[in-house]
Formats: structure tokens, sequence, C-alpha cells
């Protein structure tokens, strides 16, 4: 059971939030959340966290989450990392973990201050130094002073790396790019796509405010940071059009403005055995009725949601028709409509797992409060964002089921099922 | 039963070592009757005669002196002896005797050592001086000190001389003034201990040291010492006369500038230290028992000690309160981000106490956040804490509109507008929400407790407790049960004052409570002594030099004229004519002069500079005119020693002590002067009587109450002398 959420405000990395580590972002909307649900908790079982780029001076950020936010120091704290869908491994953990009766109550959700990546300096100026500091006396010192290159110093732009494919040195945004090469998705489609995704995360920012629990910057609190930074009321497709690709200069579709933003957030969710949520008397949002994941081409990896959705909808007798709404990572536009046309192949869809090709999702029932190219990414935190965003949604409607599903970089997709609960 | 024991031991484990015949060490373990071994003369006396004994010992290595109790090593010497010293010539005996005793324990035949675990204060730190070397243990209770300035006196038990010599004239000076009381290793690093030790295990490792100083003859210790104080400007500052007159001047300057001369025993201290550094031990430690003798008998040291009790009494709870656990680890919720609301926010997650911030709007919320971490912040400026500590205090903090986490709070407390119907209606918005056992409590100044809870579900919860602006500050708070206020819920707020780091006094739910009550008149008295011609800077002036810590018009400045108007409105309303609203205030309410937050009231304030308000000459329509400091403070003051006498008849509070208590903590009445009562006390009641009285018959409404006339009458005293 999904008792309930809360997510910090996501703002672009670089501003306001840029000087908050990760575990302070967490910790803020856990207490939020834990002031929320009138419960003793002490109660919670567990804490795990969806993180990818984990601190240097922080080596478990879960922990600090739990002890910060004033769980018992008894409570347990595990960080976990599946590239862009660690915030939601967090919460397929949880899940497991609550259905084989190892935990009762569970903390799960995903951080990340991508503004706080470090960045890099080459291995051979580490190695340089540690021979340095072995010089015995002013000859070697000398030396080694002069072993040091320029080229030891050149840094290396931890983000950047973060965001490159490990296996072939592609960028993220050049596997997008080579979705739209196959699939024949053009520029105006991927600009009109993100207009749509600005257009509906605006109009839906009330609703989306709800799930937000303010942050204060510390350590001075002088500034507090209420609403997303990211859709732009004002955005135009003629603006747009005359961005330049960012990864293909030259022949290429995939822009800053039609991929999702760099940001900095956190997500939390309070997860429950039904019957402790029942002898506690909260009421809860959402049940959560399958996940998986499933790995595909790296070079692919925006199509992982197809696969994802195969899988996650086999262990159940729903059919993708049946699923009142979904809520698809836009990593990029051109990586969503590329899952839309996919969906729509056979061939692709009997491959994915597929018994019969589903088509694509209709709009109405697609990231129906915008995505991340206007709400921004931040990688572990993303995961949690979704689930949320969509059982808030379900449980609005009054129930259904829904599915929160997102490509993974490495080339994997994960999904999750979950049915809403009327209040 | 002996309150040392006198121990022969080869090993140290327990508090109590194991005895055995051929062990090498002797262990001299302080276990006195009091729980914080204080030094009483029993005590002495038995430290005397075991200290005979030890010379019946051979094969012995060393005498180490620790204490029994954890976290308690010495607490110092007995206040409520010190407090009724009357005979300069027993104070001298009992220093004398003191320092000689604590003098034989560096001249024993075995050397001497002092493990330190836990308070080390006053004579406990004396005593440690005398021995030969001191070990303290780093536990987070220890704390090492010469708190005696404090109480009005100077370490008379041979503390002055010995730190003196010890440190230097500068570095003693440096722990003797500021009466700070420091931790382990801070006094290892000057040089007040010879080593420190993790707590963990401390007394092997306090043994191997030991061990260590035993076996090379104290070398170490002693070059550690001398190494300290080298250097041509340590040799020039302590042991030539002009560098040590540089040093006393320099030091008095300081001292003078926050007592402005009221308090003699930090002068005292800096002439006896300077004495001990350059004549002979003996003069010099004769000086120091006859300073002590001096201060001692002296009002000052009586009436700091008065008020050090009473707060002792009100830290520990006065007996027939009702008992009360603040339930931690469960969040406080603050209703209210103002200066109230803020403040009590801050003092809370600084004292582990997870707080929810909650307020209607979210410009206040805002402006709350930014005053608690602006304050928190710079308690890491002045580095009382670490980064790490001010992330840590900041995570108990939460915020928002939204009326939340009351099911499991262990408290509510209410900081919003001042007025019953908002009050009321937060009250009754709260209740259902509110868990079983939480109590709500109200911040009022003016408002009847009583009032405010009348009919609702959660009545026998709600509280009143009054906290005084600012609130970090500020030690006092009132705490005020209404009509339905049920007992537990005053324990549980009078252990949540206490948490906060308050003293908690009861207060009866009546008018003003009792410190507004009683600065009311005086604050009246002000303005009608400027409606008189007088200058209000002048009084301002007087009343600083008094040792108030601000003039009366400067105060309402500070606390605003509106609800200065707004107070005195309800005074009036209960009390009739001798509290009614001083025409003066009124027209500068209605000009829109409210004092520091709107820039200008009695002055005009820009910046951190402020100069006397011109514009007010038109108002006062009077001819200059002026009158001897003495008759301004008692204009200034009757009227509220008459407010007093009225509170103490009207039992708005249990006793005369808690009553100066209060409005030293709650006002920064001077403390050497003991309260208003005691001050009225020394001053004589009938000369007060007389004055209200001639007063009264020259037109004031305010004639003095029938307890100022009795007492007047026999000559008597609101403080009965025991």
């Amino acid at each position: 059971m999904i008792v309930d959420g809360a997510r910090t405000p996501f703002v672009r990395a670089g501003e306001d939030l840029r000087d908050i580590p990760v575990d302070e972002l967490a910790r803020s909307c856990t207490r939020s959340l834990l002031d929320r649900v009138p419960f003793d908790s002490s109660l919670v079982d567990e804490l795990i966290l969806g993180c990818v780029a984990q601190p240097p001076n922080c080596a478990n950020p879960a922990r600090a989450v739990a002890l910060r936010s004033g769980l018992h120091e008894r409570t347990p704290a595990q960080t976990v990392s599946r590239n862009c869908a660690s915030g939601m491994q967090a919460i397929s953990d949880a899940y497991d973990r609550i259905r084989v009766g190892a935990s009762d109550v569970v903390l799960a959700g995903g951080a990340e201050s991508m503004s706080q990546i470090p960045i890099l300096f080459p291995l051979s100026f580490g190695f340089k130094l540690s021979s340095l500091s072995r010089a015995r006396n002013f000859a070697e010192k000398l030396a080694g002073i002069f072993h040091f290159k320029l080229a030891d110093l050149k840094p290396r732009i931890g983000l950047l790396e973060g965001l490159r494919d490990p296996f072939s040195g592609e960028l993220m945004g050049d596997t997008a790019e080579r979705l739209a090469r196959e699939w024949g998705i053009t520029r105006e489609d991927q600009d009109l796509y993100a207009l749509e995704s600005h257009r509906k995360a605006v109009a839906a920012a009330k609703t989306l405010n709800r799930e937000i629990s303010a942050l204060a910057v510390p350590p001075l609190l002088d500034r507090v940071v209420r609403t997303d930074v990211g859709p732009r009321p004002g955005a135009k497709l003629e603006k747009m059009a005359r961005m330049k690709p960012y990864f293909d200069r030259k022949m290429g579709s995939v822009t800053i403005a039609n991929s999702c933003g760099i940001t900095d957030g956190a997500a939390m969710l309070l997860l429950m055995e039904s019957s402790q949520a029942v002898s506690l008397g909260l009421q809860p949002i959402a049940r959560i009725v399958g996940s998986a994941f499933v790995g595909c081409d790296p070079l692919r990896m925006g199509l992982g949601p197809v696969h994802a959705i195969a899988a996650v909808l086999r262990d159940s007798d729903l059919v993708l028709g049946d699923i009142d709404r979904v809520e698809l990572n836009e990593a990029f536009s051109a990586q969503v409509i590329g899952c839309q046309r996919a969906l729509e192949n056979d061939r692709y869809c009997s491959d994915a797992g597929f018994s019969k090709t589903p088509g694509a999702i209709d709009a109405d029932r697609l990231n129906v409060m915008g995505g991340a190219i206007a709400l921004g990414h931040p990688v572990g935190a993303t995961g949690a964002r979704l689930i949320l965003t969509l059982a808030r949604q379900l449980h609005d409607a009054g129930g259904g089921h829904g599915i929160a599903t997102m490509c993974i970089g490495g080339g994997q997709g994960g999904a999750v099922l979950i049915e809403g609960i009327s209040s | 039963m002996s309150q040392w024991k006198l121990i022969r031991s080869s090993s140290w484990e327990g508090p109590i070592p194991q005895a055995d015949p051929a062990g090498r060490w002797l262990h001299l373990v302080i276990d006195a009757e009091s729980s914080a071994n204080v030094l009483s003369a029993a005590v002495l006396e038995d430290l005397d005669k075991q200290l005979d004994r030890v010379s019946e010992f051979s094969n012995v290595d060393a005498l180490i002196i620790s204490s029994a109790k954890n976290g308690h090593f010495i607490a110092g010497a007995d206040v409520n002896a010190i407090g009724s010293a009357d005979n300069v010539d027993h104070v001298i005996e009992a220093c004398r005797s003191a320092q000689d005793l604590f003098g034989r324990l560096s001249n024993l035949s075995i050397p001497s050592i002092a493990v330190i675990q836990g308070t080390c204060l006053g004579g406990g730190l004396e005593l440690s001086l005398g021995c030969t070397a001191r070990i303290a243990v780093q536990d987070p209770r220890t704390r090492i000190g010469l708190p005696e300035v404090n109480l009005g006196i100077i370490p008379g038990f041979g503390g002055t001389v010995r730190m003196t010599r010890l440190l230097g004239l500068r570095g003693a000076l440096g722990w003797i003034l500021p009466a700070s009381r420091l931790p382990a290793q801070i006094a290892h690093r000057k040089g007040v201990v010879d080593a420190s030790v993790p707590v963990e295990g401390f007394r092997a490792l306090s043994l191997q040291m030991i061990e260590a100083m035993v076996s090379d003859g104290f070398r170490k210790v002693n070059a550690a010492r001398k190494k300290r104080r080298k250097g041509w400007i340590s040799y020039f500052l302590d042991e030539t006369s002009v560098g040590r007159t540089i040093v006393c001047r320099q030091a008095l300057k300081t001292v003078r500038a926050r007592t402005l001369g009221l308090m003699p025993a930090p002068e005292r201290a800096i002439e006896v230290a300077r004495l001990s550094a350059h004549r002979p031990e003996k003069e010099a430690l004769l000086e120091e028992a006859r300073a002590v003798s001096r201060l001692a008998t002296g009002p000052v040291c009586r009436n700091l000690v008065a008020i050090f009790q009473d707060s002792e009494r009100v830290r520990r709870g006065v007996s027939g309160q009702p008992d009360g656990v603040w339930p931690e680890p469960r969040t406080l919720v603050v209703l209210g981000a103002g200066v109230m609301g803020s403040g009590v926010a801050t003092m809370a997650i600084e004292k582990s106490i997870p707080t929810r911030l909650r307020d209607i709007s979210e410009e206040a919320i805002d402006q709350g956040l930014k005053k608690i971490g602006k304050a928190i912040d710079t308690r890491r400026k002045k580095r009382r804490i670490t980064t790490y500590q001010q992330a840590e205090i900041l995570s108990r903090l939460s915020h928002g509109k939204e009326l939340v986490g009351l099911e499991r709070c262990g408290g509510v407390l209410e900081a919003v507008v001042e007025r019953l119907d908002v009050k009321r209606s937060v009250l009754a918005e709260i209740a259902p929400l509110l868990a079983q056992d939480a109590i709500f409590a109200t911040n009022t100044s003016a408002l009847s407790v009583t009032a405010i809870q009348k009919d609702s579900p959660v009545a026998d919860r709600v509280v009143g407790l009054h906290f005084f602006n600012p609130v970090p500050k500020m030690p006092l708070v009132e705490v005020i049960p209404g009509e339905f206020t049920a007992p537990e819920a005053v324990g549980i707020a009078l252990s949540l004052a206490r948490k906060l780091g308050k003293y908690p006094v009861i207060v009866k739910d009546s008018p003003g409570f009792l410190v507004n009550r009683l600065l009311l008149p005086y604050l009246d008295a002000a303005s009608r002594l400027l409606l008189k011609g007088l200058s209000g800077s002048h009084i301002d002036q007087v009343a600083r030099t008094y040792g108030l810590p601000m003039g009366p018009f400067r105060l309402m400045d500070e606390v605003g004229l509106d609800i200065g108007v707004e107070v005195q409105e309800t005074l009036h309303c209960a009390f009739g004519d001798r509290a009614a609203s001083s025409p003066i205030l009124m027209k500068m309410v209605e000009k829109g002069w409210l004092g520091k937050k709107s820039g200008i009231g009695f002055y005009q304030h820009s910046g951190n500079s402020s100069t006397w308000n011109r514009d007010l000459e038109p108002m006062v329509q009077a001819t200059a005119s002026t009158l001897p400091a003495t008759q301004i403070i008692s204009s200034l003051l009757d009227p509220m020693i008459d407010e007093a006498a009225r509170c103490l008849e009207e039992e708005v509070v249990a006793d005369a002590g808690l009553l100066d208590l209060a409005m030293v903590m709650g006002t920064g009445y001077p403390p050497h002067l003991g309260g208003p009562l005691r001050a009225a006390d020394a001053e004589g009641l009938p000369a007060i009587e007389e004055r209200l009285r001639a007063a009264h018959e020259n037109g004031a409404a305010r004639s003095p109450c029938k307890l100022l006339v009795d007492l007047a009458l026999i000559n008597g005293r609101f403080h009965s002398r025991t």
C-alpha cells in the first residue's frame, strides 16, 4: 500500500537548490511526510533511497536521511542504484520487502542533486600526488614535482560522465538521436511533444503543488522554494525550433528544449503492509500490483519502457488498454515518441513479449500532467516522483490502474503497476 | 560515616578501587552526602583527617583523588554557607583553613593527582589546583571552572592565587573573570589540567598516565607548564610591574564596561591576582581570604546568592508543584511564525526537540525561518556549534501552512496574534486533531488563560506559557494554569520550559500576570516624569546607572508602544485608575510612532544608532526641569514595589523569592540588588510607603496597598531574614 508521499520542488541544477546535499533534499520531504501521516515513526522498519551520484562524503545517504528525519537509530537504511530508475528501484524493493513479510512499514524514494556531482581530476594526478608524498629527499621531491603535466589537471565533468553509456561511449542523447533516425521522428514532432509537456505541466501546477513540501534552503533558511522551477508558461514553438541540436550538431534533431532538464530534487513515499495501514487507521492512496525491470539494447535504451510494460502486464490479467493512466518518463521527446511508435509495431511488440500489439497509448492517458521535459529529471528521484504523481492521480480519480515506466541508461526499462484507492 | 575513602590499591576498575595492601597507589575517593559532592565544612574536616593518614602508608607512589559519583567531581563550596556569612573573621578563618588544607595536597610525602570526571567547579577546582597535577576526563558532563564572581565573591580557597601562579596573570584572569565552565579538552589546552583522557576506560588510562608522570618525576608536566609561559611577551606581561599594570588596567576596563562598576567581586579578583603574581604565596593567600570575607559579608554577594538559590529551586522544581515529563522524542508544533513563535522554535530545535513551524501566511513562515536560520548560524559563527551540529539542529525543523502533525505531537505552542477571538478559534481548530495526551500551551502576555480555554473540549490541557522577548536571551517563562487546567498539563509545561533551558515560574491567571503587571507602573511612572518636563534620555541614563539593562523609554521602543497601550488597557480595566493609561502613549500610537519597529518612538532609530525624538517636545508642554537621580529612581520604582506587594497579597506568585527571581530573569532587573523586593527591604519599607502616600495626596491615583502599609508600620520586610 502506498499511504502517502511528498517531494521537494524540482529545480534546475545550479539554481536555488544547488548548495543542498542529496541527503538534505530527501530529509526535508521525509520530515514533511512524517508530519503529514499520523503514526508513530518508530514503526518504520527501514528506509530505502535511490540515488545515482552518491556523494563522496556520504557513502550511504539513505542512513543520513533516516537519522536526520528523526527515525529511530535502530531503523536500517540502504541506498540503491539502477541508474535513471533508482527511485523506482527503491519502491520496487520496498514492495518486495513488504510482500515477503520482512518489513511492514518502509519509507522509500529517491533523491538527486545533479548540481553537486563532483568535477573529477584524472587519476594520473592522484597517482603522481601519492608518489610525491612518498618522496624521501629533496631530489626525489623535485623530480616528483616535475612529473606533473598540465594534462593531469584536465577536469572531467562528472555529470557528463554519468550520462555516458559505459559500453559504447555514447551520450544518452546520442541514443535518442538514433531512435529519431530509425523511427522517422522529425524535429517538429519532438518540439511539439515538448511544448505539450510544458503546457500540461503549467495547467496542472496546482495539482502538482499538492505533492510538494516547501523547502527552506539551509543553513540560513533565507529562501523558501515552494514550486517546481521548470514548466515554462511562455514556451513557444518558434523559439524551440531555433535551438541548435545539442548532441549531433550537424544532422541531429535532439535539442535541450526537447530533452529533460538537469534538475535537483527528491521524492519519498510511505509504504505499508495493508493490514498495518488498516490497524493504524490510515487511508492509503494506492496499492502496488507489480513491478518489472527488463534489459534491452543499450544503444536504444529509450525503448526500455516498451519491454518493461510488456513484462509488468504479463503477470497481471490486464492489457495496456485497461490502464487508465501511464506516466512514461520523458527523458527525450524522441524517446517517448519512439516508444509510442514501437508499441504500434507488431514485430517490435512481439519481440518485447506482448502477445498482441497494444498500439500507442492514448494522449489523454499518457503523462497528463506533463513530464520530465517540463519538470526536469533528477535521475535518482524521478522514478519515485512518477509513482507519487500516478498514485495521487488515480486516488483523485477514485481508482483505476496505472503504470509508471521509464527508460534506463545502459539499456533497461522499468515499470510499476499500481491500482488507485478512492478515499 | 566518612565522606572520603582512603584506599590502597594496585588497580582501578570501579568508582571505588579494590583494596590491596601491597598496591602502589593510594586512592582518596570523595563520596559526600550531597548528590553533587559539595564541600561542606564536614567534608573539609574529614579531608584533613584523611590527609593525616597518608603518611601511615609506605611504599606508595601517588595519591589519586577522584569522585565515586558518576558525572560529579566536586560541585564547589556550600552556597548556603556563603549566603549566610555575616562575620568577617569567621570567613577569613574558613578560607585560611581551606587554603592550608588544599596546600597540603602538594606537600605530602607522595605526589597527588586529581582525576576529574564531571562537574569540577569553584572549590572543586581549587582543591584540584592544590594537587601536584590534574587529569580531566573527556566526559560531556565534565565542566571545569571558577564561577565565584557570579555569586559576588572571588575564589577564596586558594583558587585566585594558585591559578595565577599556574597560568600567569593573564591566564588566571581569563578563567576567573568570565566565570566560564569549560570542557576537559579546552581546560587542557589552556593549561589548567595537565592531561585529558577519553571517557571510555578513563580509569585505566589515567593510571597509565599517572605512572608516566611519577616515573619521570613530573618532568614532562613541568616542562609543558613552562613552555606555555615562554616568550618575551609572557615575561613582560606577567613578570614586570609595567606589564602587570597594563594587564590589570585592560581587565578592569572590560569588567567596568560590563558591570558599570556595580559589581565589586571582579575588581577584587584583579587586585588579588595581581598581588599573587609577584608577592609571596602566603601574603597573597591572606589577601585573598580578606577580600572574600569583605565580599561574602556584603549585600551584593548575599543578593546574588539568594537569586542563585531561588533559580536552583525553580530549575529543580519548587516543592508541591505538579510533576510531569515532556514526552520525548515527540514533536512540538509551534503555531505562529512571528518573533515569539520563531524564537521558541529556535530554542526547541537547539534543545533536541523536533519542531514544526506553522503559520497561515507563507510570508510569515519565510520571515520566521529566516530568523531561525540566522540565529543558529550566529551560534556557528561564534563557534558554539560545528557545521555538523548546525545541520543536525536544522534537520529537526519542518514547516508549512498545513495543519498537520498534531495527532502525534507532544504539545502545541500557540504564538498567534494577541486577540482572544483568534486564540479561541485556533484552539477550536486544533482541539479535535490534538493527540490525547498533548498539551496546548498558549503564549499570551495579557489575555486570560481561563477565557481562552473556557468551553474547549481540551480545556484541561490548555496552559499559559508566557515567554519573554527576545526568547533566546530571556531566561524566564511564566507558567499560567487557567481555572480548568489539569495539574498534569502544568507539569508537562514546566518540564517543556526547563527542557528549553528556561526558568519556569507558576503565576496566577490574573491580568498582566506578574512581570508585565509590575513593569507597567514603572513605565507609566517614566511617562509621567517626562510630562513633568524631565529629559527622557536622562531618565534612561539614570536607570542604566542604577543597573537596569535598558531605560524605560528604550524598553517601550523595543517592545512596541502599541503593545504597551494594549496591555495597559487590559490592566486599566482590571485595576482601575492606578493603572490608567498614560496620555502621551496614546497620542504617540495615534501618530504611528510605535517604537523600533516603525523606526520612531521615544527615539528615532536608524540602523544601529538612535537619538531622542525631538518631535516629542510639543506634546510635553511643560518647562524643562530636573530631579536628583535618587528621586528619579524612587519615582520609577516605588509604584512597582506597591504593585509587587499587591501581587503577594493576591497570591499571584507563591512567594517573594520567586517574584524577585521572575523580575531578574524576565526583565533583567539587576541581580546584585536581589530583585525589587530585596532592594525595597534594603532601603526600608517605611520610606517607600511614606513617599507613595505623599504622592497619592498630591494627586496620584495609586495609594500604598495594605500589605505595604502593614509591613511599613512594623518596619518589616518582604523577605523574612533567616
